[in-house]
């Protein structure tokens, strides 16, 4: 196995699910969810990657180009990413007002 | 009409936006108009293509007149069909209901309109990314939902339902991503008709993304181990809430195991071996589900406890795959969103009046308040599958699809299940018409309830009795969508 995009993406997400099952601060699971999120960006992107080749802008050459696709649509799976990562940091600061914890097994005796 | 399939998603979406600019407005209760305005433009768009869905065609439209390989396409057939009117309809009376309830503002309506927007987008969309921002606009507009009234354990429970969606959608975005990387195309047809040779050269990768999707719209669905974040949510969020949640959220994640599994894995994996494992999943999911109902005090935590052991039985007919099977599972999706809508509704009225949340603290209410109490027991009795309500119907296909495949031990603990729903549901029949006094709050003072909660609650009850009386009015409907489901 190579070391190209798409292996660093699966351990990127590996890394995110680890941290997701592990820790138990809500701003720690808040980064996992966007450390996963980010390595299915990479792997994404990775799939339409070819070496040595141009961004797809058509000018009268007959390069090689990589796919757009994954590319245009990873712009939108950021966007959403940074919406949900904004809204549970809302939620935490709102949950550390009411129970001055952030901590999940603390929260669940509450 | 040639672009009612996209005015369908963008009706409410607009509406969604438009509640806001009715506060420059001197209409009165101008963001309640526009909801259910918009509701209805969707139905009125919705229905004249009826008669070309029962006949078994489809209607396709092409967003921006690009053909399909490049653009991308939303389809109407006889699944997408039946649950758009299904998701209109139910959201109208949700809708309905929340008007009497004068502590919903705009923001609510906008919201509201917003998830039912993300839902048609998921039942229209034939392009598997599109799918995948339809869910996330539906969840984001439902956290926030949960939350609506910043009680601080509906925001745990909405954070709790946050991290679990999130991580089922960051498995679903993976398994398309390995089908693009696979088949070069996210037109879900494109790569339907290559799976099965992709299944043939490599099972594997197959079987992984089957068990990623399985695994992403479980938790979506409540399946057994992901189903932790259902109670809570369901009990915390404010009523309306709770209906959306258990009426069509859950329906929306068995949409998308109907859709995706059986076009992508239909003649491949599902013969192979998936269906016994959807099948037995949902065994052990309306046991479980039956089970911590059965010990559950609090009415709305074991309305929810009900909703995941009914999510159980649709699993089961929809792992055993005849027509038989799927038959009553899409009518078993239908009359679960219909009672269990109802039965939050009712049980909204009750908490609100009483002030109370144990079931043990409602001993003798029917004297109280008697129409609300027989509407619930009515419902109770409908969601056990007592004739000649609904749910017996649905039930009985789903019975009888397990006899016909040949699967005893199923067909017992599908027994056992009803059972214990029965068991759970008579206990609370059985505290609402005690002998003994109702004890009431002391110092609580009751929210008013106007008509319009009851309104809504009774047409649902009426309605499950009409069903189950006749069911071929649903049953036609569902027809062309098993047509789509077993080509």
């Amino acid at each position: 196995m190579g070391f190209n995009g798409i292996t660093v993406g699966i351990v990127v997400i590996l890394v995110g699910i680890y941290g997701m099952i592990t820790k138990k601060n809500i701003i720690k699971m808040i980064m996992s969810l966007y450390i996963m999120n980010s390595g299915v960006i990479l792997l994404f992107i990775s799939i339409g990657y070819i070496e040595g080749a141009e961004a797809a802008i058509f000018e009268n050459t007959q390069k090689l180009m990589v796919d757009p696709l994954p590319q245009a649509i990873m712009l939108t799976t950021l966007v959403i990413g940074l919406g949900i990562t904004a809204l549970a940091l809302a939620m935490a600061i709102k949950i550390y007002d009411k129970y001055k914890t952030l901590n999940t097994t603390e929260l669940l005796e509450k | 009409m040639t672009h009612a399939l996209i005015l369908i998603i963008v009706i409410p979406l607009l509406g969604a936006f438009l509640t806001h600019l009715t506060k420059y407005t001197k209409l009165r209760r101008g963001a309640e108009i526009v909801s259910v305005a918009s509701i209805v433009f969707a139905l009125v768009l919705l229905l004249p293509m009826a008669k070309t869905i029962l006949a078994g065609k489809t209607i396709q439209y092409n967003l921006g007149g690009w053909p399909p390989p490049i653009g991308i396409t939303l389809t109407m057939d006889g699944l997408s069909f039946f649950f758009s009117l299904m998701v209109l309809g139910i959201g109208l009376l949700i809708i309905i209901y929340s008007l009497g309830i004068y502590v919903y503002a705009r923001r609510f309506y906008s919201l509201l309109l917003i998830a039912l927007s993300g839902m048609l987008g998921i039942i229209l969309a034939r392009d598997i990314f599109n799918m995948y921002v339809f869910f996330e606009i539906l969840a984001v507009a439902s956290y926030v939902l949960v939350t609506y009234k910043h009680k601080p354990r509906a925001i745990k429970a909405s954070f709790k339902y946050l991290i679990m969606t999130e991580s089922a959608w960051v498995l679903f975005l993976l398994s398309i991503a390995f089908l693009y990387g696979l088949t070069g195309t996210l037109n879900m047809d494109g790569i339907a008709s290559q799976i099965p040779y992709l299944y043939h050269t490599n099972p594997l990768v197959i079987c992984v993304i089957f068990s990623m999707m399985l695994i992403a719209f479980g938790i979506k669905c409540g399946m057994f181990p992901l189903y932790t974040w259902i109670p809570e949510a369901h009990s915390q969020a404010p009523t309306p809430v709770s209906s959306l949640l258990s009426g069509l959220i859950l329906a929306i994640g068995l949409y998308a195991i109907l859709r995706i599994f059986y076009l992508f894995f239909g003649t491949t994996l599902l013969l192979h071996g998936a269906s016994e494992l959807i099948i037995y999943i949902g065994v052990i999911t309306l046991i479980v589900g039956a089970s911590l109902a059965l010990v559950q005090d609090e009415l709305k935590k074991l309305l929810a406890y009900s909703s995941i052991s009914q999510i159980g039985f649709i699993l089961v007919g929809v792992g055993l795959g005849t027509s038989l099977g799927l038959k009553g599972a899409i009518f078993h999706i239908f009359n679960h969103a219909f009672i269990k809508t109802a039965l939050f509704f009712s049980a909204g009225i009750i908490i609100s009046q009483t002030g109370f949340w144990k079931i043990s603290k409602m001993k003798g209410i029917w004297r109280r308040m008697p129409s609300v109490t027989f509407a619930f027991c009515l419902l109770a009795l409908a969601v056990i599958g007592i004739p000649p309500f609904n749910g017996f119907v649905s039930k009985l296909f789903i019975l009888e699809a397990t006899l016909l495949s040949k699967h005893p031990v199923v067909l017992f603990f599908l027994c056992v299940g009803i059972l214990l729903t029965a068991a759970y549901y008579f206990r609370i029949i059985q505290t609402f018409f005690s002998t003994e006094e109702f004890q009431s709050k002391p110092d609580f003072v009751p929210q008013p309830v106007g008509p319009f909660e009851h309104l809504s609650t009774y047409v649902f009850a009426f309605l499950c009795l009409v069903i189950g009386i006749f069911p071929s009015l649903i049953t036609n409907l569902i027809q062309p969508a098993i047509g789509v489901l077993l080509p």
